[in-house]
């Protein structure tokens, strides 16, 4: 009887250690952002900047007007752009809003490099948010671009941070971005019906507008 | 000895002859042989799913320089919820992923020099979730390259590690066949030391006729 106690008890042990491995917190959770939620129209304060998504755009190809140096350019969408305009203002310093990417139930979209500017090499024909550079009470109006599957739009959520690799430059897993950074995460109120007024029809020749 | 003590003798025989032969051979692990494959037919590469179309040669003036390339063409779906790269520096981007077969007698190999996809004239280099993406993988020609009519393309099979000491968010790599330790030299900081290389398994071969 004894022994059957004690294999019993040894089993329920390696059970119980089994599932407490299986319980720990995962990285993202453990070391993941500090997120502030909002939505479209609402102003989100995080402790570097502040964000607020005043419209969402659908586009089937993007104009680029002649400049000095380049031919006008129409850029097509490989499904449909979904093109953000949201106002940014720094809050103490300058910042970078550098880190977006649209969330979705395929997964994360980052800004699409159609528009150039791959690397920090070149000048992107448009210049997108995540390439401006934010002065304390100077707030900017422009425009993320994203490229993404059409049925990917629906409940779509905009994530954006001031954080990039060279601002996590601690601990041993210091090249993660998301690592410990201030995030905002908006509702862009893409519910069934308005992704569809997105994506069925989108525009053609749709501009981009400059940061203001 | 006691008939039932013989049948467990037997038993554990058997059990220790049957693992010896599975260690000896490499185990239960499917034979990793890549797979004859037609151009157009999708092969599951599990980071990219991969559709092989065409191969040509072009001539590329760059830098006020005109190289001879093997253009390398395909349509490629990023199956990860992530958004992958065409080219870069990691094994986790498409044209790494890639492998020419070559004979010797054929001249110098032709040198991987980047990958970009296409989307009428715009040239972009990211693999966003879900969207087919056609891509040009571009092969430097020497100029004592023969070209065969023919070109084969390996394509590695790639396997995701959920966490591990380097990166606990996980990370794609190539999955390995074996790996292989040599003692190299950095050309850049001239430390030596050993490294370890991946050498992949292959999941399919395409045979491509090369249009001059």
């Amino acid at each position: 009887m004894r022994r059957i106690a004690s294999i019993a008890l040894a089993a329920a042990l390696a059970c119980a250690a089994v599932a407490l491995q299986s319980t720990r917190w995962s990285y993202t959770r453990a070391y993941g952002p500090f997120v502030r939620n909002g939505r479209i129209g609402q102003t989100v304060t995080e402790p570097r900047f502040t964000i607020r998504v005043d419209r969402v755009d659908g586009a089937r190809t993007i104009d680029v007007p002649p400049t000095q140096y380049t031919k006008a350019q129409q850029i097509t969408a490989t499904g449909v752009f979904v093109v953000v305009l949201a106002t940014i203002e720094a809050r103490r310093s300058p910042v970078y809003a550098g880190q977006a990417r649209l969330h979705t139930r395929y997964g994360d979209y980052f800004p699409t490099d159609k528009l150039g500017g791959g690397g920090g090499l070149s000048q992107p024909v448009v210049t997108p948010l995540s390439y401006v550079r934010f002065e304390p009470g100077l707030p900017r109006r422009g425009a993320y671009v994203f490229d993404v599957p059409p049925a990917a739009v629906a409940g779509a959520r905009l994530y954006v941070s001031d954080h990039d690799a060279e601002d996590a430059p601690f601990g041993f897993y210091r090249d993660d971005p998301r690592r410990f950074a201030a995030e905002a995460h908006v509702d862009l109120g893409l519910d069934t019906a308005e992704a569809a007024r997105l994506t069925s029809r989108p525009p053609s020749g749709y501009s981009v507008p400059e940061p203001s | 000895m006691h008939p039932r003590a013989r049948v467990a003798g037997y038993v554990t025989a058997a059990v220790l002859v049957a693992v010896g032969t599975l260690w000896a051979t490499g185990g239960l692990a499917p034979a990793d042989a890549p797979v004859p494959t037609p151009p157009g037919r999708e092969v599951d590469q599990h980071l990219f799913r991969t559709r092989l179309v065409g191969a040509h040669v072009a001539t590329i003036k760059k830098y006020g320089r005109s190289t001879r390339m093997l253009v390398i063409n395909a349509w490629v779906t990023n199956p990860t919820r992530e958004t992958l790269g065409t080219y870069g520096l990691n094994d986790d981007v498409f044209a790494h992923g890639m492998f020419l077969r070559w004979k010797a007698r054929d001249g110098p190999r032709p040198k991987l020099v980047d990958a970009q996809a296409i989307a009428g004239d715009t040239l972009f280099r990211s693999l966003q979730p879900r969207l087919p993406t056609y891509v040009a993988v571009q092969y430097e020609l020497a100029a004592g390259t023969r070209l065969p009519d023919q070109v084969t393309v390996a394509l590695a099979d790639y396997q995701h590690t959920d966490s591990g000491v380097l990166d606990p968010r996980g990370y794609w790599d190539w999955k390995a066949r074996r790996y292989e330790r040599a003692h190299e030299t950095n050309p850049l900081t001239h430390k030596s030391g050993w490294v370890t290389h991946i050498i992949p398994v292959l999941v399919a071969d395409v045979r491509l006729p090369v249009k001059p």
